[in-house]
């Protein structure tokens, strides 16, 4: 028998498929994630909305996380996409730096602890504060933040904001909230994983 | 101004209409109007590598799709009797979760693995560099569009700092 | 550039102990045409997929042996150098194309392989005139029907110019008139010396065109013929190992299987109510100008099996949704959710929820009743499988699960959408078994079906539709004629 090796494995030729995985799960991400943020709309719950998106989105990027092959350059690429669509939409050059700080981050914590369920759950948790510092700019940069919104609705939406954005405890709240529901998400999306994706042998 | 909480919610609804209205638009007008070789063409021009412009159009290019899946699993859940305020889904609210997006995921999957097999068995490599049926560069009305947005964030800027 | 496979295994696990491929040696010479065939799992896409270099370069598993092209390894190239000789169409429309609009899609492979853009634009306009699809230029990809997506497909491979094609099934999803389509583009290929090399299950259109034809089992090639050899060997031999039919006109002398029907209802009664069912005033309309479905009046024959044919847009699909209350007006959905139809998607996977056969089965259900609901597994042959993924299950056994679910729902009318695409003989045989079966358990069955072999195995009545209208309906017996020159010529 011939020279038996091992096929596929990570060249040039398989970047694409990390690279569109980046962008399937990049458009899941943003639907899911603006579907899901919905709840933010009233201002009380503001806090919540998050925990809304983490808690969602947890299931389809735990199935991301496992199908990378490089987890540093597609987790800066994923997360870097998402803080360049909301530049894109407004929001502030912080938000993309924090981001891309983001990306970093999780795809380092994939590539030390590996795929297994406490790197997954990490990285996931490290995600959720990249859709927490959303809100960032409100407590940042107050005046602006509220000048903005105040071209898109009415008073009574942007003195509520004004009045969270008094005491920095709100704020403390969303994080806090975004990572709880990372928490969350991360046992629900183990679970899912064991129960559908292991079986069906979508997740390695 | 004291609305109660029955205006707090219309105003919010009133408020998510618009907040997503104008993005929505845009968005759309975007996504059907670019083609993705003409983008990718112009992000390459502007030396962003292709490592970052391939996953872009991957995205533009599956947001139809996600929205037609999840069209079609929504049919199924209907054909079913699932539905989101059924006895059924109000004792196992996750389950809702898993029904919508258990297939949406695996039929995602699918169809974004079997497009990198064509796109790479068709030479994509974000080694080579790639040209374009279309040329992109700036132009006239490229410079025009430019110096208006450029006066307007100007303005914009000048005005809001006291 | 011949194409030289050495002493080659495969495996796509870590070991080479349950290899599909297994010591081949195969070699396919410049201008060729040759046709894989071969039932499911029997190896034949593998060697497609060694042919165009995904496999040792992209799919993951063990590997010995050699591959060549003309005289390089395929180890040593690069994927993206490959493409410059060899390219692939596969088998799904939808999942190919990487751009939003054709002509960009055309453009796409000569892009990536840094071709002048001049150049590019002379080599599209050469595949457009000579695929003659100038209708297609210029629209959005989205738009178009899953025979129209291949086309485009073959004219993106084709602007390339390659040496060598590759195609996985391009006719699985594809009706008669698209299918013709294809044939006169592999023609023109093979005009032009290229080497085609196609794994298929339909041979029917490749009469003229292939080469050989070689049978694949157990990762070897078995036997090889030339097209004219095997259809000498007669129907039963190339149905025995798989094929489906391989000349169409024989068909119209067929007897169709189910002449008679069961024992109760011996032909489509318009009058009586329980003979038939009806249902009236179908009109649906996307905008107010144009009506996508007008059908004044309906009758299905109950307990039977009805075909629907017609080409693409008439109205096949839309007609299928508004039965089962998927599309409408808000007064026809309420209606069908009462008296309605249960639909079989052409995608199972679409309504694939829970984590079991079983939990599959009691979703759909009112009452929770297991045994009922093994039962029903038992009548379908799912009965091992009752904890299985649904998922994990092979694209025969999902659609039987689907239609479990569909028995369980208690509606009386089930609708498939094109049930048989991609479907070696053997599997098409089962799932005809398996929608008589259901007819007999006092379901009424209605088929969107581009397969003739399928209706008239299975299959007493056809109606055939035409924008949007009912053209034709007709019963099976007698009239086989009609139905394949109506399938040839839509």
């Amino acid at each position: 028998m011939s020279n038996v090796r091992s096929t596929g494995k990570k060249t040039s030729n398989t970047l694409v498929r990390d690279l569109v995985n980046v962008g399937v799960f990049a458009a899941l991400y943003i639907v899911l994630g603006f579907m899901s943020s919905s709840i933010g709309y009233i201002p009380a719950l503001i806090v919540f909305s998050t925990a809304s998106i983490a808690l969602v989105t947890s299931v389809p990027m735990f199935l991301f996380y496992s199908k990378i092959e490089r987890p540093i350059l597609c987790c800066m690429l994923f997360c870097g996409i998402f803080g360049g669509a909301m530049l894109v939409m407004g929001q502030s050059v912080i938000m993309f730096a924090i981001s891309l700080a983001v990306g970093l981050l999780s795809g380092t914590i994939l590539k030390i602890i590996g795929k297994n369920f406490a790197g997954l759950y990490m990285a996931n948790i490290v995600l959720s504060l990249m859709s927490s510092s959303m809100m960032l700019p409100l407590w940042l940069y107050t005046e602006k933040y509220l000048e903005y919104t105040r071209g898109m609705c009415d008073e009574g939406y942007v003195a509520k904001l004004a009045e969270l954005s008094n005491s920095i405890w709100p704020l403390v709240g969303i994080y806090t909230f975004g990572i709880l529901g990372a928490v969350i998400g991360g046992l629900v999306a183990r679970r899912i994983m064991k129960k559908h994706f292991e079986r069906i042998g979508l997740a390695r | 101004m004291d609305v109660g909480l029955a205006g707090t919610l219309f105003v919010s609804t009133m408020m998510l209409v618009s907040h997503v209205m104008p993005i929505s638009v845009i968005f759309y007008y975007v996504m059907t109007t670019t083609k993705v070789n003409e983008f990718m063409a112009g992000m390459s021009k502007m030396h962003i590598p292709n490592k970052v412009t391939i996953p872009l159009a991957v995205m533009i290019r599956f947001f139809p799709t996600v929205f037609d899946e999840a069209r079609d699993i929504g049919n199924a859940m209907r054909m079913r009797g699932i539905r989101l305020f059924s006895l059924r889904t109000l004792k196992n609210p996750l389950a809702i979760l898993e029904y919508r997006l258990i297939p949406l995921l695996v039929s995602l999957t699918k169809i974004g693995d079997e497009l990198s097999v064509a796109a790479t068995t068709r030479g994509l490599s974000p080694e080579t560099r790639r040209s374009c049926i279309v040329k992109i560069g700036f132009h006239v009305q490229d410079v025009v569009v430019f110096v208006y947005c450029l006066a307007v964030v100007v303005l914009f800027c000048s005005w809001s700092v006291p | 550039m011949t194409i030289t496979l050495k002493n080659v295994s495969f495996s796509y696990t870590e070991s080479l102990d349950d290899a599909v491929i297994k010591n081949l040696n195969f070699e396919i010479k410049s201008g060729e045409c040759v046709v894989l065939v071969g039932e499911s799992g029997c190896g034949k896409t593998t060697i497609s997929k060694l042919i165009n270099g995904l496999i040792p370069l992209y799919q993951s598993g063990t590997m010995a042996g050699d591959v060549l092209l003309g005289d390089k390894n395929t180890a040593d190239m690069t994927l993206a150098e490959i493409s410059r000789h060899v390219d692939s169409v596969f088998q799904n429309p939808r999942s190919q194309f990487f751009n939003i609009d054709t002509d960009s899609e055309i453009a796409f492979g000569c892009e990536n392989l840094g071709m002048d853009p001049e150049e590019i634009r002379e080599r599209m306009n050469r595949v457009v005139k000579d695929f003659h699809i100038e209708h297609l230029a210029g629209r959005n990809i989205f738009h178009l029907s899953g025979g129209e997506k291949q086309k485009i497909a073959c004219a993106s491979v084709s602007a390339i110019d390659p040496e060598i094609f590759v195609l996985d099934e391009p006719s699985a999803n594809l009706d008669l008139k698209t299918v013709a389509d294809l044939a006169e583009i592999i023609k023109f290929w093979k005009s032009r010396g290229k080497t085609v090399i196609i794994v298929e299950h339909r041979i029917h259109y490749l009469r003229d065109i292939a080469d050989r034809i070689c049978y694949v089992k157990d990762g070897q090639i078995q036997d090889e013929w030339t097209p004219a050899e095997l259809e000498a060997k007669g129907p039963e031999y190339a149905a025995s190992l798989g094929l489906r039919c391989m000349n169409l006109e024989q068909l119209k002398n067929k007897a169709p299987e189910l002449a008679e029907g069961p024992k109760r209802s011996k032909e489509p009664a318009k009058q009586s109510l329980k003979e038939s069912l009806l249902f009236n005033n179908l009109h649906f309309a996307y905008n107010r100008k144009f009506l996508v479905l007008d059908i004044p009046e309906l009758s299905l024959p109950r307990n039977q099996i009805t075909a629907i044919i017609g080409h693409n847009g008439a109205g096949k699909s839309t007609l299928a949704q508004v039965l089962c209350g998927l599309r409408g007006t808000w007064r026809q959905k309420r209606k069908a959710r009462k008296y309605g139809a249960y639909l079989i998607m052409q995608d199972v996977n679409h309504q694939l929820f829970t984590e079991s056969v079983l939990d599959e089965i009691l979703l759909g259900m009112n009452s929770q009743d297991e045994n009922a609901a093994l039962e029903i597994l038992e009548r379908l042959n799912l009965k091992d499988y009752a904890s299985c993924h649904p998922m994990a299950l092979s694209g025969g056994q999902k659609q039987r699960v689907a239609i479990g679910s569909g028995v369980s729902s208690g509606r009386e009318i089930v609708v498939f959408d094109e049930p048989t695409s991609g479907l070696d003989y053997k599997q098409m045989l089962a799932v005809s078994a398996t929608l008589q079966k259901l007819a007999a358990s006092g379901k009424t069955l209605l088929v969107i079906t581009h397969d003739p072999e399928f209706i008239l195995n299975c299959c007493q009545s056809v109606i055939r539709m035409e924008h949007g209208k009912i053209a034709e309906q007709y019963l099976l017996q007698g009239n086989q004629e009609k139905l394949i020159d109506a399938m040839l010529n839509a």
